[in-house]
């Protein structure tokens, strides 16, 4: 239900920054999202595409781009890394506590504009 | 032409979050944002803990609620100083909420802030509202695969209290099989089964809790 307003956060944030660089129009958006990052991609495309469509110009037309970022984690006992996604943060290699390495990413990676 | 970004998406929140902890620390108040579905029992752990501690420290609250003033009025009966944020059926507290309550309440005179987040595990998990530990509220009515259906959350939890143990019997929940998908999750966490209604348990709650202010003033 929050992905609108993640949505309009990423719509300002790119649009400032390419109205600062003088671009007349973003073609594509990249976001780096965690699969723990409790965001729905789909609600966020749509959010997204809907604001966008108010933008004017600017935003005319422009792809988003969802990388999903994969649960992972990294032993603090032996030191491996791997996939938490649906066994959580115990290591599979020495049943040591894991912590997360990467998997809560909500970020803006990249932008193209001219 | 390809411009690298990498900023995260809640910057402007981050930015607040971090005011508001800055504010906290400057005052020496321990802040603690306390998350949970509806219906898991925050208010009610919230009332035995400002039972429990209102001899020892000085105690605020904010409560935050999608429209009514129902829990703020639970707290405010401790003789408990609350503010109540209205999010206007908005699924999670934001650090800009918290900041605008804080106007209302007397930091320079508080020990702990007890933050009751909007019912829901999905969206506050995200925002950080510039507290210094999240607890997850989590009942045992709820089932045992909450942590799996919803890691983020309790990844950020340093603490999760499983409440209404004193329902046990009424469910098919383990309760070291709570734990273990708690510690799965998040090895780190503390547990703390409990039941508001019975008081079993919440000692233990209280004095880990009682630590955390100590450490923080
Ligand atoms: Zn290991």
């Amino acid at each position: 239900m929050h992905e609108l307003g993640l949505a309009e956060n990423v719509i300002a944030a790119v649009g400032s920054d390419a109205r600062r660089r003088g671009f007349t129009r973003v073609s594509r958006v990249t976001l780096r999202v965690g699969e723990w990052s409790a965001v729905l991609p789909d609600s966020l495309e749509a959010g997204f595409h809907l604001l966008a469509s108010l933008e004017g110009d600017l935003f005319a037309g422009t792809e988003l781009r969802i990388e999903r970022e994969p649960a992972r984690g990294i032993c603090t006992a032996c030191g491996s890394t791997f996939p938490a996604g649906r066994t959580g943060l115990v290591c599979p290699a020495c049943g040591g506590p894991g912590r997360l390495e990467s998997g809560v990413e909500l970020e803006i990676a990249s932008y193209e504009g001219e | 032409m390809e411009v690298k970004v990498v900023e995260r998406i809640l910057k402007v929140n981050d930015a607040v979050a971090q005011a508001n902890r800055s504010r906290f620390d400057a005052a020496g108040v321990l802040a603690v944002n306390i998350i949970g579905s509806p219906g898991a029992g925050k208010t009610t752990v919230l009332e035995r803990t400002v039972e429990g501690l209102k001899g020892r420290f000085a105690l605020a609250c904010i409560e935050g609620d999608p429209y009514t003033t129902r829990d703020a009025e639970r707290i405010a009966a401790l003789d408990c100083p609350v503010v109540q944020i209205n999010t206007q059926g908005g699924c999670h507290l934001d650090a800009s909420l918290v900041s605008q309550a804080l106007e209302q309440v007397d930091l320079g005179a508080a020990d702990l802030l007890l933050i009751e987040n909007v019912g829901n595990l999905l969206c506050p998990s995200q925002y950080d509202l510039g507290e210094h530990l999240t607890v997850v509220v989590l009942s045992v009515t709820e089932g045992a695969d909450k942590p799996e259906k919803y890691p983020a959350a309790f990844q950020r939890a340093r603490a999760v209290i499983v409440s209404k143990i004193d329902a046990l019997a009424l469910t098919d929940v383990d309760l070291d099989d709570v734990s273990a998908s708690i510690r799965r999750f998040n090895p780190q966490a503390e547990v703390f089964p409990l039941s508001a209604r019975t008081g079993e348990g919440v000692e233990a709650w209280l004095q880990w809790l009682a630590k955390q202010v100590r450490a923080a003033r």
